[in-house]
C-alpha cells in the first residue's frame, strides 16, 4: 500500500542568496535571472517519490532573508520538521549567517528538525569564497546534513530535497505540534475502493 | 405540385437560355479570355462580373432609406426643440400651465381637478381654454414640422386595426412620421405592443426618455427611466412637474432609439468616470512611492526629515485617501443586487483594499525619523488604518514588530484566494492554519502593546 507523509520545510538564510531560486528550481524547474526578494513568507508544495510505495509531500515556506522580516521566521521554524538553511558559497558573510540560524533552530525549533545545510550558487565557482571542506567541517560538527546546488543549472537541487526526504522519521508519524492532521501521517483517511460494499442486500429491489 | 414546379423550371431554363444567346452575354466580360465559344467545353466557366450592377441597386434603395431615415431625425430633433427646449425660451408660449397639445373637447379635462373649483373658476377656465388658441399654436408647429394626415382619411388604426371610435378610441397623430394610429393600450392578440407610445426629453441634458401612457396628455416624470440602467438620476425638482409626452408612432419609435444610442454612447456613465479616476490615483500613487522611498534612503543618515520628505508623504497619505473615497463610491452605485454591475463593483472595491493593504501598511512602518507631532498629524488621516485605537508611531519597536505580520497576514489571504481559485484545497487549509497564527500573533503583539502602555501610563501618574 503506498503511503504518503507530509512534511512541512522551512528555508532559512541571507538575503539574496538564492532560497526562492531555489525553491522555483526544485517545484516548477524554473529560475529567474532577476528575481525581486521575497516579501513574507512564499509557501509552495512538492511532491517527491522516494519509491514505489513511498512519496513525500513538502509543504516549502520560503521565507524572506530581510532582516525586517527576521520576526516572521519563528512562526515558521516553530513546527517545522525540516529546515535547509542556505548560504551563498560567493559569500563568506552568509555562512556567517547560516551558522546564527542553525544556532537559533538548535535552540527554539523542535528538537528532532532535521536541518540540512546547502551552499547555493555552485554555479558561479570561479568566485568562490567558502570551501567545501570547510562548510562540510562545520555540518559534521554540528550534524547537519550538506549539499552544494546551483539554482541557476539545477545542479544537486533534487539531490538535497530526495536526501532530507529519506532523513526524515517515516516510519513514524512525524512530530507535528502545530498541526495534528490524518493526512500528515502514514495511514490517510480516504475512500478504499476495495472494501466490500455492507450494504448490498438492501439497495437492490424497487421502491413498492 | 412540386413535380410541376421544377419541370416548369426545367422549361424556363431552357426557354431562357438558348444556347444561341450565351455568347452575346459574355462578350462584354474581358476581351482577353472572350474567345471563342465552343457549347459543352467550358474550362473556366462562365465568369460574369455583376457587383457593380449589385452596388447601383444597392445605392439607390439605401439613399432613399437614408433620406428618409435623416428627415425622420430631424423632425424628432425639431419636435424635441418644440417641447423640451429651456423653460426661458418657450415660457413666452407655453410655459404657464401644464402643456397640453389638444383641448378639443371637455374628454380631456381632469375631473378630479373639476371637482375642488367653484362654478365661477370652471368658467373661467372653459374661457381660458377657448380663449387659450394660442396654444393650438404648438399644433400649428408641430403640424409644420411634420404634415398630419388628414382625420377624414383613415377610419381605423394602421397598425392594430381597430376602428376609431370619437368617444372610446380617438385618432392620434405620430408626430414623426405624421401617420394616425391608436392608443389603446396593450391587448392580446391584435395588439401586443402598444402601436404609440409618449416620449420626453430632458431640458437640459436633453437625455431621450420613453414614458408610460398617463391619463391625460401630461405626463408625471418617472424616476425610473425606461430605457437602459445607470443613468443619471434626475435632479430631485424635476419629479413632480407635469411633463407633456410627445406621441409617436410603434414604426417610428426606431429613430428614437437611435438617437438614444448615440446620446448614451457620448455620455459616459459616472460608474466609468469614478473608475478612470480610481486607476489615475493608482497610477500617481505607483509614480509617488519609489520617489518617497529614495527620499527616505537618503534621510537615514541625518536625523531630521525634509521638508520634501514629509511633502511627499503627506501627499501619498491624501492620494491613499482619495482612492480608498473613491472606490467606496464606485460600492456605493445604485445597482440590482447580485446582478454583474454589483460583483463588478465588489471586484473593484476588493481590489482597492488589496492595493491599499500592500501600499498604505509599508508607507506607515518605513524607517522615518519624524518627530511625534508629524506622524501624529498625517497618521489619522489615513482611512482604513484602524488597527486599534491608539495611533501608532511608525517608529516604535511595536510598529517593526507588527508590520512584516501585516503584510503576511495580507500576503497569505491572497495565498488562500489563489489556492481555493486552484481547487487545491490542501494548500489552503495549510494556509488558513498559518493564518490563524499570523493572526494570533498580531493579536498578541497589540495586546501586549495596549498592556505596556496602561502600565506605563499607570506609573507615570504615580
Amino acid at each position: 500500500m503506498s503511503k504518503q507523509f507530509q512534511f512541512k520545510l522551512v528555508l532559512l538564510g541571507e538575503s539574496a542568496v538564492g532560497k526562492s531560486s531555489l525553491v522555483l528550481r526544485f517545484v516548477k524547474d524554473q529560475f529567474d535571472d532577476y528575481r525581486e526578494s521575497t516579501i513574507g513568507a512564499a509557501f509552495l508544495t512538492q511532491t517527491v517519490t522516494l519509491d514505489d510505495q513511498t512519496t513525500v509531500k513538502f509543504e516549502i515556506w520560503d521565507t524572506a532573508g530581510q532582516e525586517r522580516y527576521k520576526s516572521l521566521a519563528p512562526m515558521y521554524y516553530r513546527n517545522a520538521n525540516c529546515a535547509v538553511v542556505v548560504y551563498d558559497i560567493t559569500q563568506s558573510a552568509s555562512l556567517e549567517k547560516a551558522r546564527s540560524w542553525v544556532r537559533e533552530l538548535q535552540r527554539q525549533a523542535d528538537p528532532s528538525i532535521v536541518i540540512a545545510l546547502c551552499g547555493n550558487k555552485t554555479d558561479l565557482n570561479a568566485r568562490r569564497q567558502v570551501s567545501q571542506e570547510e562548510a562540510k567541517k562545520y555540518a559534521d560538527e554540528e550534524g547537519l546534513m550538506w549539499g552544494e546546488t546551483s539554482a541557476k543549472t539545477g545542479e544537486g537541487v533534487s539531490d538535497i530535497f530526495t536526501a532530507i526526504a529519506k532523513k526524515l522519521p517515516l516510519t513514524a508519524p512525524p512530530s507535528r505540534p502545530g498541526a495534528n492532521r490524518a493526512s500528515a501521517s502514514g495511514t490517510q483517511a480516504g475512500v478504499d475502493l476495495n472494501r466490500n460494499p455492507v450494504s448490498t442486500e438492501q439497495t437492490d429491489g424497487c421502491n413498492c | 405540385m412540386s413535380s410541376r414546379s421544377t419541370s416548369a423550371s426545367t422549361a424556363a431554363s431552357t426557354t431562357t437560355t438558348p444556347v444561341s444567346s450565351i455568347p452575346r452575354t459574355i462578350t462584354p466580360v474581358s476581351g482577353a479570355s472572350a474567345g471563342f465559344y465552343r457549347p459543352g467545353f467550358q474550362p473556366k466557366g462562365v465568369y460574369r462580373p455583376r457587383t457593380d450592377e449589385f452596388a447601383e441597386a444597392r445605392k439607390s434603395k439605401r439613399s432613399a432609406g437614408k433620406i428618409e431615415q435623416t428627415r425622420l431625425e430631424r423632425r424628432l430633433e425639431k419636435l424635441i426643440n418644440l417641447h423640451f427646449s429651456e423653460p426661458s425660451e418657450k415660457s413666452k408660449t407655453l410655459q404657464p400651465p401644464p402643456a397640453r397639445q389638444r383641448r378639443s373637447s371637455l374628454f380631456d379635462l381632469d375631473f378630479s381637478e373639476l371637482r375642488g373649483k367653484s362654478a365661477s373658476e370652471l368658467w373661467k377656465d372653459v374661457i381660458n381654454s377657448q380663449a387659450q388658441n394660442g396654444k393650438n399654436d404648438i399644433r400649428a408647429a408641430e403640424q409644420r414640422i411634420t404634415p398630419w394626415e388628414g382625420d377624414s382619411a383613415v377610419s381605423q388604426c394602421p397598425i392594430c386595426l381597430v376602428s376609431f371610435h370619437p368617444i372610446t378610441n380617438r385618432k392620434h397623430h405620430c408626430r414623426l412620421c405624421g401617420r394616425i394610429i391608436c392608443s389603446l393600450p396593450v391587448r392580446h392578440p391584435q395588439r401586443p405592443v402598444t402601436c404609440s407610445l409618449l416620449f420626453v426629453a430632458n431640458t437640459k441634458t436633453g437625455v431621450i426618455e420613453e414614458v408610460g401612457e398617463g391619463i391625460d396628455y401630461g405626463v408625471r416624470r418617472r424616476t425610473t427611466s425606461t430605457m437602459g440602467p445607470g443613468k443619471g438620476i434626475p435632479p430631485p425638482g424635476d419629479d413632480d412637474k407635469f411633463l407633456s409626452g410627445v406621441r409617436i408612432c410603434r414604426e417610428c419609435r426606431s429613430v428614437l432609439l437611435r438617437q438614444q444610442h448615440i446620446q448614451e454612447a457620448h455620455s459616459t456613465p459616472m460608474f466609468a468616470k469614478l473608475y478612470t479616476l480610481l486607476i489615475s490615483i493608482e497610477k500617481e500613487v505607483e509614480d509617488l512611492l519609489p520617489q518617497f522611498q529614495e527620499l527616505l534612503l537618503s534621510l537615514n543618515n541625518d536625523e531630521r526629515p525634509t521638508a520634501g520628505a514629509s511633502a511627499a508623504r503627506k501627499r501619498l497619505v491624501e492620494a491613499f485617501a482619495h482612492y480608498d473615497a473613491a472606490a467606496k463610491r464606485i460600492r456605493n452605485l445604485p445597482c440590482v443586487r447580485g446582478s454583474s454591475q454589483d460583483r463588478v463593483q465588489m471586484a473593484i472595491l476588493a481590489r482597492a483594499n488589496l492595493f491599499l493593504q500592500k501600499n498604505m501598511f509599508p508607507l506607515q512602518s518605513l524607517p522615518k525619523p519624524a518627530r511625534r507631532t508629524n506622524s501624529g498629524s498625517s497618521t489619522p488621516s489615513t482611512p482604513t488604518l484602524a488597527l486599534n485605537e491608539t495611533t501608532i508611531d511608525p517608529d516604535s519597536e511595536l510598529a517593526h514588530a507588527l508590520q512584516p505580520l501585516l503584510e503576511q497576514e495580507a500576503l497569505l489571504e491572497t495565498f488562500v484566494q489563489e489556492a481555493t481559485t486552484k481547487r487545491k484545497f490542501e494548500n489552503a487549509q495549510t494556509l488558513r492554519e498559518n493564518l490563524k497564527e499570523i493572526r494570533g500573533e498580531i493579536d498578541r503583539i497589540v495586546a501586549n502593546a495596549e498592556r505596556e502602555q496602561a502600565h506605563g501610563k499607570g506609573k507615570g501618574r504615580t
